[in-house]
C-alpha cells in the first residue's frame, strides 16, 4: 500500500514482539528474581527492529500513547504466560501519562483481561523530557498508584531524567542509568554520581536499580554501595516468554559462586 | 571507493527514498564497493536512524511523499544539527538554483539532479571521501 507507513506495520497484529529481561534482588548472600522488565522489539527485519529506532521513530511521529498501549497490552499478554510471580516492569513515556487520559482505565483493563494484579505492575517511565502539563501528568500517576501501581523512573542520570523528575515524582525505584554502571568500578566520578543517586532515592522511599552490569567488579561496585536490585547481561540476558516457559529454573545459577564472592569478600 | 572490510567495519551508508526500487538499486551497488547501506523511506524513520547510528554517508531525496514537500531538506538539518562529519548528498528530480542554494547553504556536501547513474554518485562519494578524509 502505498500510503503504508511504518507506523501502521508496529500497531498491525505481529508488528511487536516483547521479550524479558530478569531483574534480580541480591540479599544476603541470595539472588532471586524480583520482576522481569518487558522489552518490546519493532518489526521482524525492519530498522525498527532494534528499540532505540523503533521509539526514536515513534516519538518523532508523536505516536507514544498508542505504541506504549500496544507494547503494554502484548507485554501482559505475554508475561500472564510465565509462571513466575513477580514483579513485571513495563515502559511508559511521560507523554503517553500526560496525553492519555484514559490510560489508567486501559491498563486496569489489560490487568483484568490477563490476570495479573496491578500491585505487580512498576511503570517504568522512559524519556522525562520536560513535560507540558505537569497537572495532567502527576494527576495519571496518582491515579495509577491509587490502583496500586507502582512507579520507577529509568535512564536515572541522563538527559531530562534528573532530580527534579525525582523530586516530584517519589519513584518507587530509581534505575541509574548505564552509562554510570559501565566501568563504575573503576571511575571515582561514576560511583559518587550514583552514590548520590542512592542516596537521593532512599530518602525519598525509593529504591535504587543498577542496570547494564555486565561485569563481576561493576555488580560488586554497586552492591558495595548498597544498590539491591540489578540488572544486565551478566545476570541474564532478555528472553522470550516462551523461553522462561521452557526454563523451570530461570536465574543466573552459573553465577551463584561470583555473587556469593561479591556478597561476602566486601 | 570505500575499503571492503569483511570485518563489518565497513564505512555506514544510509538511503533515503519513498522508491523501493531505487532504494533497492542503491543497497545493492553500494554494498558491492565496500558500504554497509541502511535504507530508508520516511523522514522519521531516516532521522531515528540518524540519531542512533553514526553515517559515514547519507544520500536523501529532497521529496519523500506526493505532498511536495522538501522532507530531505529537512532530514539534511536534522544531520546538521547532530553531526557535522557525516557527507550528505542531495537528489532531486525538481532542480533548481534556489534550491541548491538552499542545500548548499545548509550543508549539503553534493546536490545532483536524478535520475542519476550510480557510477557517477559513487564518484561524487569517492572524491568527498578523499578530501574529507
Amino acid at each position: 500500500m502505498p500510503n503504508q507507513t511504518l507506523l501502521h506495520t508496529i500497531l498491525a497484529p505481529g508488528g511487536l514482539s516483547t521479550v524479558f529481561q530478569p531483574i534480580y534482588e541480591i540479599q544476603a548472600g541470595q539472588i532471586e528474581i524480583f520482576a522481569l522488565e518487558a522489552l518490546t522489539r519493532g518489526p521482524k527485519l525492519s530498522n525498527l527492529e532494534r528499540a532505540e529506532v523503533l521509539f526514536e521513530y515513534v516519538r518523532r511521529k508523536s505516536a507514544e500513547p498508542a505504541v506504549d498501549r500496544a507494547c503494554i497490552e502484548l507485554a501482559l499478554r505475554e508475561a500472564a504466560r510465565i509462571p513466575l510471580n513477580v514483579a513485571l516492569s513495563i515502559n511508559v513515556h511521560v507523554a503517553t501519562l500526560e496525553r492519555d487520559e484514559a490510560f489508567d482505565r486501559f491498563l486496569a483493563g489489560c490487568c483484568e483481561a490477563t490476570g495479573i494484579n496491578p500491585s505487580r505492575i512498576v511503570l517504568e517511565i522512559v524519556e522525562q523530557q520536560r513535560y507540558w502539563d505537569a497537572t495532567r501528568f502527576h494527576r495519571m500517576v496518582r491515579k495509577l498508584r491509587d490502583d496500586g501501581v507502582r512507579i520507577a523512573l529509568d535512564d536515572v542520570g541522563r538527559g531530562n531524567s534528573n532530580y527534579r523528575m525525582m523530586v516530584e515524582v517519589r519513584p518507587d525505584f530509581v534505575k541509574v542509568d548505564r552509562y554510570f554502571v559501565e566501568g563504575c568500578d573503576v571511575n571515582a566520578g561514576a560511583l559518587s554520581a550514583i552514590e548520590s543517586m542512592v542516596l537521593l532515592a532512599t530518602r525519598l522511599g525509593g529504591r535504587v536499580i543498577g542496570e547494564g552490569i555486565e561485569a563481576t567488579a561493576e555488580l560488586a561496585a554497586v552492591t558495595d554501595l548498597g544498590i539491591g536490585l540489578v540488572q544486565g547481561f551478566l545476570l541474564g540476558r532478555p528472553r522470550t516468554a516462551c523461553e522462561f516457559i521452557n526454563d523451570a529454573q530461570p536465574g543466573p545459577r552459573k553465577f551463584a559462586s561470583e555473587i556469593n564472592h561479591v556478597t561476602h569478600v566486601h | 571507493m570505500a575499503q571492503s572490510d569483511p570485518m563489518s567495519h565497513a564505512p555506514k551508508m544510509l538511503v533515503i527514498d519513498d522508491d523501493a526500487s531505487i532504494l533497492l538499486a542503491f543497497k545493492k551497488y553500494f554494498s558491492k564497493h565496500g558500504f554497509t547501506v541502511e535504507i530508508a523511506r520516511e523522514r522519521e524513520e531516516a532521522e531515528a536512524l540518524i540519531a542512533t547510528t553514526r553515517y559515514v554517508v547519507v544520500i536523501a531525496d529532497v521529496r519523500l511523499t506526493s505532498t511536495g514537500s522538501r522532507e530531505g531538506v529537512e532530514i539534511l538539518r536534522f544531520i546538521r544539527s547532530q553531526s557535522r562529519g557525516t557527507l550528505v548528498v542531495i537528489l532531486t528530480a525538481h532542480r533548481s538554483h534556489n534550491l541548491e542554494a538552499v542545500v548548499r547553504h545548509l550543508g549539503a556536501n553534493a546536490f545532483l539532479q536524478k535520475p542519476a547513474a550510480l557510477a557517477d554518485i559513487a564518484n561524487v562519494i569517492n572524491s568527498l571521501m578523499d578530501s574529507h578524509a
